[in-house]
């Protein structure tokens, strides 16, 4: 679903943040990427989505995601991890408009968006602006949005930073439901615990370069996803 | 408290022209912006400079040198009451500072002259830009005393002050009274759009003129000139007469109403302004939102209405962009109340409106169209343009329908107007449709492909993009060349 090869990305200024990054998400996969603060995941992801531009290539579905933009992002939803969302608009105002834009029938946008916001517990705030959201409720909210369209890949930065317990759970049962349908999920998270238990493959990324890769229950073994962690980013560090 | 203001100013203003984000970026890109706005502002002060020294130079060489400073200060003042009337409500009473600072161990009213002195600043140098060139060719041709220098360096210090007060007041009325309202934002925009509509007709009335007025004037060319300067504000005639003649009474009383003024403005808003604050940052949230259906609509059509919603939530936004069609429509009232005879007679050409009204209308539209700024005020939501699966073209579409909705219902009203008052031929409504039309369909499609090339997201302040940012700079330029070029040919032609 998801091919990144021989990714790069080097700022203005010339900080290389992602150095010859390769990976890959198959159908049906939770994959967790994970990092110190500015390892690289942010600008992994928004060279993904289409925010950044990169060196090398990356397919989503089979398609280039720079010649192939618009299809590409028919097939994905991005949920950033502090979405700063249309403030102007209500809440229903917005998701109406996502539907819009992904071409949603009235019916089954009405049928997704009452299911998602009641499961999430913001139906009754629908009806407000966004202005008045706190950041979980906005966070709620681009998560009912992402799902509208039960996107073939959903990449997620950082999700459950400022979620309650309750909505962190229910996102969870939203990720494993999506997969079951053979969607993909490619998300980035500084909490161990829940990568370890939620995905089932996992990648390091320590200063732009992938340091450890693959399946979550052969990597950890015996360990923590925490020892693994420390044990690579160290060994990366001392080399 | 002096400490708390230079504090909480010095943290305005370390960013003033952006100079802070060109020190320590690293982006080229932003760099190179900045090097064309310096260019620009370059152009535009020497122009400035050029205009204000020429303008001095013949009033000296005319035997009116008494009337530079007069008439310079005034400038100064109907400059800065005009470029901030809209601009300082949002500036004192913006959420975000208020919020940040509010939680600071600082006095309110350390905040609010904190505010007021980040907007002082920029306003003072643009006085003295004014002043400087000015006292320079009178000070080559006449030699005037020292007094002449020190009273001009001190009035310039303070020439801000009135105007930017009286534009403060403007701003904490609309501030007030829409604070109380439930949608804020409109009762805002149009509280706006009415004090200019008072003050255009008010500055109109003051300055028409009949025909034999006209003849006294260049009979009594001085007299005339230090009399309209002292109708319309005074203070500028008292500061002229403490440089030219050396009164420190009229410098005293210059100083004293203008920092009397501002204090008086500063003791009434700082029982009120936390109050006004929190109630413009507080939001209604009902809580009992209920499905109702929803509808379906176009990729395209749900793009211009959501930038319409968009629009006209911004007070900033709506009301710098929306002055030229107010003036569209205040200009075809003029035509239609004053009659066609009676203006051509008092400019003295007959014949003359039915040509150069539909350019002016157009040139009025293309003053500022709110394309020109629409990209860049996505701001922080930009993220969701980039990611959604939404083609380049059908983002530029509806920023350039919405700027032709805006602008249509003050076309037609200000068309049909004009059609009754002045009765043209075939020919000429065609003239008068079609121009203003074009005008506004290349001001909207010029203003997003500029601001597509420059564009700026990274900005915490509307009125950093409104009015500040590069790609309106650069259309105003384009917009003036464009409008006015026209009109001064089809005058000159005449």
């Amino acid at each position: 679903m998801l091919v990144i090869k021989n990714m790069s990305k080097t700022y203005q200024g010339g900080k290389k943040a992602v150095d010859g990054l390769s990976l890959m998400v198959k159908p049906g996969d939770i994959y967790g990427f994970i990092g110190h603060n500015g390892a690289g995941k942010t600008t992994t992801i928004k060279g993904i989505v289409g925010i950044h531009d990169f060196e090398g290539e990356i397919l989503v579905n089979g398609m280039d995601v720079r010649k192939n933009s618009l299809e590409c992002k028919k097939i994905m939803a991005y949920i950033p991890d502090n979405p700063d969302l249309y403030e102007y608009l209500t809440g229903i105002q917005y998701l109406n408009f996502i539907a819009d834009i992904y071409e949603i029938s009235r019916e089954l946008r009405e049928e997704r968006i009452k299911k998602e916001a009641e499961d999430l517990g913001i139906y009754s705030a629908l009806g407000d602006l966004i202005s008045t959201y706190s950041h979980g409720m906005k966070q709620k909210l681009a998560i009912i949005g992402a799902l509208i369209h039960e996107p073939k890949l959903l990449i997620l930065d950082e999700p459950f930073v400022g979620l309650d317990p309750e909505a962190s759970l229910i996102l969870k049962e939203k990720m494993h439901g999506l997969c079951e349908k053979g969607s993909s999920i490619f998300f980035s998270t500084h909490v161990l615990e829940v990568a370890q238990k939620l995905c089932n493959r996992i990648a390091v990324i320590s200063k732009g370069k992938l340091v450890v890769e693959g399946d979550t229950k052969e990597l950890t073994k015996a360990k923590s996803l925490e020892d693994v962690f420390m044990e690579v980013t160290h060994h990366d560090k001392a080399d | 408290m002096i400490r708390q203001i230079k504090l909480l100013t010095g943290v305005s203003l370390c960013n003033l022209f952006g100079v802070n984000e060109f020190r320590y970026t690293k982006d080229k890109k932003k760099k190179s912006r900045y090097y064309l706005m310096s260019i620009l502002w370059a152009f535009l002060l020497a122009m400035i400079v050029m205009y204000i020294a020429s303008l001095s130079y013949g009033l000296c060489h005319m035997q009116m040198g008494e009337l530079v400073p007069a008439v310079l200060s005034m400038l100064v003042a109907v400059v800065v009451f005009l470029f901030t009337m809209f601009k300082a409500g949002p500036v004192l009473f913006d959420r975000a500072v208020y919020e940040r600072q509010i939680t600071l161990p600082v006095t309110v009213r350390a905040v609010i002259v904190s505010r007021f002195l980040s907007m002082y600043l920029t306003n003072m140098l643009m006085g003295f830009l004014v002043l400087l060139p000015g006292m320079a060719v009178q000070g080559l041709m006449e030699g005037p005393g020292v007094t002449y220098y020190l009273y001009g360096i001190l009035g310039g210090l303070f020439l801000p002050l009135l105007p930017l007060t009286a534009a403060s007041v403007l701003g904490a009325l609309v501030a007030g009274i829409s604070s109380r309202w439930k949608k804020k934002n409109l009762v805002a925009i149009v509280l706006s759009m009415l004090f200019v509509c008072v003050i255009m007709i008010g500055s109109v009335g003051m300055s028409r003129m009949e025909e034999t007025e006209l003849e006294e004037i260049f009979l009594h060319m001085a007299e005339l000139m230090r009399s309209q300067v002292g109708s319309v504000y005074p203070p500028a005639l008292w500061l002229s007469e403490a440089m030219i003649l050396g009164k420190g009474g009229r410098m005293l009383l210059f100083l004293g109403i203008s920092i009397g003024f501002f204090v008086l403005f500063l003791e009434i808003l700082r029982p009120f302004y936390e109050k006004i604050c929190s109630l413009l940052a507080a939001n209604e949230a009902g809580g009992n939102y209920r499905m109702k259906g929803l509808s379906a609509k176009s990729v395209r059509r749900s793009m211009v209405e959501r930038e319409l919603r968009h629009y006209f939530s911004s007070t900033v936004y709506v009301t710098n962009t929306l002055v030229g069609e107010v003036l569209m429509v205040l200009t075809a009232i003029a035509v239609a109340v004053m009659g066609k005879e009676a203006i051509e007679n008092m400019v003295g050409m007959p014949g003359i409106l039915e040509r150069v009204l539909p350019v002016m209308l157009g040139a009025l539209v293309v003053l500022t169209p709110t394309s020109c700024c629409s990209i860049s005020m996505e701001g922080r939501n930009w993220w969701l343009m980039q990611t959604l699966p939404i083609k380049e073209k059908d983002i530029l579409f509806s920023k350039v329908a919405a700027n032709l909705v805006v602008v249509a219902p003050f076309y037609l009203v200000s068309e049909i107007i004009l059609i009754f008052a002045l009765r043209p031929g075939f020919i000429n409504i065609l003239y008068f449709l079609i121009v203003p039309a074009l005008y506004t369909l290349f001001g909207a499609v010029a203003g997003v492909l500029i601001n597509r090339k420059l564009p700026v997201f990274d900005w915490d302040n509307e009125t950093r993009v409104v009015k500040q940012s590069a790609s309106t700079f650069l259309f105003m330029l384009l917009g003036l060349i464009v409008g006015m070029g026209p009109l001064a040919l089809l005058i000159y032609f005449y």
